[in-house]
């Protein structure tokens, strides 16, 4: 059968598209030399993941895969322990809060392109319709500062001393050392930005609003809903909820300061 | 199409801004003679909406009611109960014979039919009947069938041999209880009449030319190439995982696809089949066909065909077996059109990601030479391009070798 190529595919034109692509192609594909936070970021879409190039995770700069396809309905802990196998096997996993961040803080930061736009579409509705679940853990403390445990349960788990117990609000100035925290940075005007980019709207944290008789951990997640975007930290550790899959790929350098 | 009598604004589908309902879905089937089952509890319309349908037709259209104790012999000799009381033995075949020019059939409550005489009214949905051993087609090129029932296990004993029949007989299955009538519809419902019965329209005007006139212009009418391609990704690209192809994984699907393609659509989804994909072409065309009559321009239609080819996919495939059940109740509370639409958006990633690409391969095969750095532009789900680009250069080499040949003789 004779196949009639028409001009245009879904408004697009085809003549002069190889040019186009490959063109774009090999910028993709070019290793930036320059440490440039924005110089550094890239982000396309692969088969079904974002791969999201510079990524800042723990003053390092890493390549992320996003799947486009949420993780299953799982308590935390079991998100801990399917993390470690698909780690091994190379398959997406659960990060913890600030891994999350970094990837929303890379998106926000090349938003013009379409793919950050349907990444961005993506998060909002997963947010709007699941809770997100993280491998942050929080352990409230009766007595000094709460400890929250990022990669909970998993052998790159580690953890800080900070004050997270507060009451529940849209964030402000006073929360910074809570959301370096928990998010890896204290940019208040940085994170309430991202946020609004996402979900239209300001952001919101959700905590223990006052100290425990005893040690309280609870489970930190990300939801939305249309008037906020949520800074879930005071969930029941027995809560089975789905999280976005992530895949760090490689350490490409480290952050210079 | 004629008004008729079953009311409901609810929104079916959405094609480019313009709302879809019920009946519209009922006359795209008509329009494109795929074979509608509407399946929903009792009491909801569904009868009403199919008698509707069988009125365009006027005495070229039959209703049947399906029985436990009807079988095939029977069914026909019911079809022609008033020819027997008064004709001789060779009228009594003349009339049979004329009843296979009918267009339209209707079956209600189908799955009350016992298996063998559901046999036979598949053979009618599949457009001919079988009388002593021979086949006759029917409707003179133009037939189409309706049924109603209800397919859920607690309706019928063997639902599951039931299901498998009538997903290959039935191109569309639509839960009418999914997109049952508003408040508004009910109360104009009941406020005309309180009587309950399924008021069967006397006298209604034959459309029946009108119908097959407008569906010889669709089917005649060259399917978009855009949509060749969308048809293409729903029986290959769904197919992909990481084990190379779900259809040969078979039963295997989904329990031992990797861990993280459980919880993706490839866990959710199996491929069409390439008669689904004609169905869900032609249903799409009628869908543009039928946004284009409430007002849409041609223009907008051409701009968004990935709209209208997902919409008929989604009303194709809610009950054809497709989905994986256990994910559809669990992820998606047992709602298979929630399911489907998750599918349609992470389809619609896929696909607008992918654009610039597949025109790049268009060119190239166009151009007819093969490029090593384009080819690998489609990798995983989008590797069954590179077969499409092949084919097209491989034809267009042909073309060119005849071309040489035909130039050489004539030397």
């Amino acid at each position: 059968m004779n196949i009639k190529i028409p001009k245009t595919f879904a408004g697009k034109p085809i003549k002069g598209a190889i040019k186009r692509v490959l063109a774009k192609s090999e910028k993709t594909n070019k290793t930036p030399k320059n440490e440039n936070k924005n110089s550094d970021i890239n982000i396309q879409s692969i088969d079904d993941y974002w791969q999201i190039q510079g990524v800042n995770y723990m003053n390092e700069i890493k390549t992320i895969n996003l799947a486009q396809q949420l993780l299953p309905n799982m308590t935390q802990d079991k998100h801990a322990e399917y993390r470690e196998q698909a780690i091994s096997k190379g398959e997406f996993y659960t990060g913890d809060m600030p891994l999350y961040h970094a990837v929303f803080t890379a998106l926000f930061n090349q938003k013009d392109k379409p793919e950050s736009e349907q990444a961005r579409q993506f998060i909002k509705k997963s947010m709007r319709e699941k809770w997100l679940m993280t491998l942050t853990r929080i352990a409230y403390q009766p007595r000094g500062k709460d400890k929250i445990i990022h990669n909970y349960n998993t052998k790159d788990e580690y953890s800080l001393e900070e004050d997270i117990i507060g009451e529940d609000r849209f964030i402000q100035n006073e929360d910074r050392f809570t959301l370096k925290a928990l998010l890896g940075t204290d940019n208040i005007q940085e994170i309430k930005d991202i946020y609004n980019w996402i979900n239209g709207t300001d952001t919101y944290i959700w905590r223990i609003n006052s100290k425990p008789n005893k040690v309280d951990e609870r489970i930190t997640r990300f939801d939305a809903v249309s008037d906020r975007a949520d800074l879930d930290c005071d969930w029941d550790p027995a809560y089975r909820d789905p999280s976005l899959g992530v895949c760090v790929m490689r350490e490409a350098h480290s952050q210079k300061n | 199409m004629a008004k008729g009598i079953y009311k409901n604004s609810t929104e079916v589908v959405n094609v480019n801004g313009v709302s879809i309902y019920m009946k519209d879905i009922v006359d795209a089937c008509l329009k494109t003679r795929l074979n509608l089952f509407l399946q929903g509890d009792t009491g909801n319309g569904k009868t009403q909406l199919a008698e509707d349908a069988r009125s365009y037709f006027g005495d070229k259209s039959m209703f049947i009611l399906g029985r436990n104790d009807m079988d095939t012999r029977d069914l026909f000799q019911q079809i022609n109960l008033e020819k027997f009381r008064t004709a001789n033995s060779s009228a009594e075949l003349k009339e049979l014979t004329d009843k296979v020019n009918y267009h339209l059939i209707v079956v209600d409550e189908l799955p009350n039919c016992v298996p063998a005489v559901r046999a036979q009214l598949f053979n009618l949905f599949d457009g001919f009947v079988e009388i002593n051993g021979k086949a006759y087609p029917i409707g003179k090129g133009y037939s189409v069938g309706i049924a109603t029932g209800n397919i859920g296990q607690k309706f019928t004993e063997s639902s599951n041999e039931l299901g498998r029949a009538l997903k290959d007989r039935m191109h569309v299955i639509i839960d009418v209880d999914y997109f049952s009538p508003k408040a508004s519809n009910t109360l104009e419902i009941l406020a005309e009449d309180t009587n309950p019965r399924v008021k069967f329209s006397e006298n209604s005007k034959d459309l029946s030319n009108k119908i097959i006139k407008e569906h010889k212009e669709l089917v005649s009418k060259e399917v978009p190439f855009e949509k060749l391609i969308l048809a293409n990704y729903l029986i290959h690209g769904l197919d992909y995982c990481n084990k190379g192809s779900k259809r040969k994984m078979k039963d295997a699907w989904p329990t031992q696809l990797d861990n993280h393609e459980q919880g993706s659509d490839v866990g959710l989804v199996l491929p069409v089949s390439v008669r689904a994909a004609k169905s869900i072409l032609r249903l799409s065309q009628a869908l543009d066909e039928t946004a284009r009559k409430k007002g849409i321009s041609q223009k907008q239609i051409e701009k968004n065909y990935f709209n209208s080819v997902m919409q008929a996919y989604k009303l194709c495939s809610a009950y054809s077996g497709i989905l994986n059940e256990a994910d559809v109740q669990n992820k998606f509370d047992n709602d298979r059109y929630k399911a489907l639409d998750s599918i349609i958006s992470s389809t619609k990633t896929q696909y607008d990601s992918q654009l610039n690409n597949i025109c790049a391969g268009f060119e190239m095969a166009q151009l007819g030479k093969r490029n090593e750095k384009v080819f690998n532009l489609f990798t995983k789900r989008w590797g069954f391009m590179k077969d499409i680009f092949e084919g097209i250069i491989k034809n267009k080499e042909q073309e060119k070798k005849k071309e040489i040949k035909t130039n050489e003789k004539n030397k």
